[in-house]
């Protein structure tokens, strides 16, 4: 499983965000021991030192935390964790918001399509 | 590095040859059969089947050891300045480990064609009465050979003999190092250079014999000479040049080999 | 960190023309490098150059500290553009002769990577495909554990699947300390596994860079930079 990844932006920034995205998904559960650089260097086909510096940045956000000898680990903080996912929902619907509103929905039309739509979904 | 040089290249190179030996052996040894069903060596001079039957085996022969020594040769260049010099030439060995420990195979096959080719041409012509003979007789001469005592004369043509395939080997060698600096036929330019050294080297032969010549000139300038001084004479005159071209042999290869090391140090000219 | 390769006006003619133009470089070792330009650009010189299989015009050129021979031959791999495998040889034959020659030589890694791809070592180099021979090298070259890998137009000619795997084997196979350095002109397929790129046009070095910074200063990939250096 090759990762996606767009050769116009920095590719540790982009490794960085899928590790993420895998943590606040529940891929990686809090606590558990991340795969070795290596392995997931190899996972998204790039080279080590790009993925050692996408994981030096989780490091630096307090997500991931190295222990000298034994590898990276998931931080235990599910609260962080929590935050996080928060903050990444509310920004990918900030997003999509603003797209609806470049097509002339106001914020209420786009909640009541949403709920129409859930509904035919459901039936 | 030598070692591994040497074990290599005879790896590589001496299936093929120790085949075309055997078969070529083979040839001798069938046609020997065919020679003695038409009544044996005695009938060289009756039977024209016999003699047919000789000449191939000898053609025979002589294809395996001219196919021996241009396959050795063919060998170092396609090895060393085709394409698989990209592999042999980035090895960590030096240009004098690559010369020397490929020499060595050919120079050790070229030993062995030259023995083989004897033993391959005793089957055919020698009557079981006369091998006995040349076998019982064999130690002795190589003995007189190779004794410290032997004449002057015989100790240079020992040496020569010996150095013969040194020389053969590295004339090839820097036939190919010389045709690699061509763009392009490269092998055909090899083939080219081998040829000119080859016309030259016979140039530099007559050359020799006739700087030996004066010492000849005086059997004819004075008719009064005897017997035992002419052959005095003739013996000086044959020990000169060989001992001259033994020199100049030496003196030659030694050019050859420092030539072929210059260019494989730095003048490579891969594809 | 160390420098693994240094050239300082280097330069490298063959009769009249001009292939390297005094080429000053300095590349640091444990990066995966790009060299990029266009063809005839003088990518497989500069190789060649390194791998002492030719020799400078002017100017020096040392790896690791010494001048290229026996010593820099020790610690280079190199992967020339075109095969130079015996095809009367076996596989086997090749392990034994890098297991021989090189000392830093991996048999047990090359023997699982043959394994891996299902080629027998007893099988003569000719009954291989092209792609598989291809494949052979790459494993003999990356199973060294060399200090600069040399890999000369590593993905011409092959077609995708074989591009993938070539590119998984040059990263599983990397160590940090080591530096590979890839010639290609194919910049889009490699431009995800470098550290840092050195173009080169016409003999002379017109650029050099570390990838994620050109990304995020200029918001181009590689190749768009690439494709704007080189614009005709």
């Amino acid at each position: 499983m090759a990762w996606n990844l767009d050769s116009n932006r920095p590719i540790y920034v982009q490794l960085a965000e899928q590790v993420q995205r895998d943590i606040i998904s529940g891929l990686y559960q809090p606590g558990t021991k991340l795969p070795s650089v290596r392995e997931l260097a190899s996972q998204a086909k790039v080279n080590p030192n790009t993925m050692q510096k996408a994981l030096t940045e989780l490091e630096h956000s307090g997500l991931v935390y190295s222990q000298r000898t034994s590898g990276r680990f998931i931080t235990e903080d599910k609260e962080m964790i929590e935050t996080l996912k928060e903050q990444l929902a509310s920004s990918q619907i900030q997003e999509f918001l603003e797209k609806m509103s470049c097509m002339g929905f106001q914020p209420q039309d786009t909640l009541h399509l949403i709920e129409k739509i859930l509904k035919e979904g459901q039936s | 590095m030598l070692k591994k040089v040497f074990k290599h290249e005879w790896h590589t190179i001496s299936p093929l040859l120790l085949a075309i030996h055997i078969i070529g052996l083979s040839v001798a040894v069938i046609c020997r059969i065919g020679i003695n069903l038409m009544g044996g060596v005695q009938s060289f001079n009756s039977s024209i089947m016999a003699v047919f039957l000789l000449i191939a085996a000898i053609i025979a022969i002589g294809c395996v050891m001219v196919f021996t020594y241009f396959y050795t040769g063919y060998r170092f260049y396609k090895s060393v300045f085709a394409q698989q010099g990209y592999l042999t030439n980035t090895l960590p060995v030096t240009a004098d480990q690559l010369i020397w420990g490929k020499g060595f195979t050919g120079v050790i096959w070229l030993t062995i064609t030259f023995l083989w080719a004897m033993i391959a041409f005793m089957i055919l012509v020698l009557s079981y009465h006369d091998a006995g003979e040349f076998f019982s007789e064999l130690p002795r001469v190589l003995a007189s050979l190779f004794s410290p005592g032997a004449p002057a004369i015989t100790r240079a043509a020992v040496i020569s003999l010996l150095l013969t395939p040194f020389f053969m080997i590295i004339q090839l060698y820097v036939s190919a190092a010389v045709g690699n600096l061509f763009t392009g036929h490269k092998l055909l330019a090899s083939a080219g250079v081998y040829l000119g050294l080859y016309f030259l080297q016979q140039i530099a032969g007559i050359v020799i014999m006739c700087m030996a010549a004066p010492h000849l000139k005086t059997l004819t300038s004075r008719p009064t000479i005897n017997d035992s001084a002419a052959v005095t004479v003739v013996y000086n005159t044959v020990n000169y040049s060989l001992i001259a071209a033994l020199i100049f042999s030496i003196l030659l290869s030694v050019v050859f080999y420092f030539l072929c090391r210059y260019v494989l140090n730095h003048r490579l000219n891969l594809e | 960190m160390s420098t693994i390769l240094e050239c300082s006006g280097l330069t490298k003619k063959y009769g009249s023309r001009t292939a390297l133009n005094h080429v000053d470089l300095k590349l640091e070792s444990g990066r995966i490098i790009g060299l990029l330009g266009p063809n005839g650009s003088g990518k497989s010189t500069l190789i060649k150059l390194i791998n002492s299989l030719l020799s400078p015009t002017e100017g020096s050129l040392r790896i690791n500290g010494h001048e290229p021979g026996l010593e820099t031959k020790k610690i280079v791999s190199y992967l020339p553009e075109r095969s130079y495998l015996d095809e009367n040889q076996k596989v086997s034959t090749y392990l034994s002769y890098f297991k021989d020659f090189y000392e830093d030589f991996d048999t047990v890694r090359a023997m699982d990577m043959l394994r891996r791809l299902n080629i027998d070592p007893a099988l003569r180099i000719k009954t291989l495909s092209k792609g598989t021979q291809e494949k052979v090298q790459l494993i003999l070259v990356m199973s060294r554990r060399a200090q600069l890998y040399c890999l000369d137009e590593p993905i011409a000619g092959v077609d995708p699947a074989a591009r993938d795997y070539i590119l998984a084997t040059i990263i599983n196979n990397y160590s940090e300390d080591a530096s590979i350095l890839i010639s290609t002109h194919l910049i889009a397929d490699v431009e995800n596994i470098l550290d840092e790129v050195v173009f080169i046009r016409d003999g002379q070095i017109c650029m050099q860079a570390q990838v994620d910074e050109v990304r995020l200063k200029q918001g181009l990939s590689i190749d768009s930079l690439f494709r704007e250096v080189f614009k005709c």
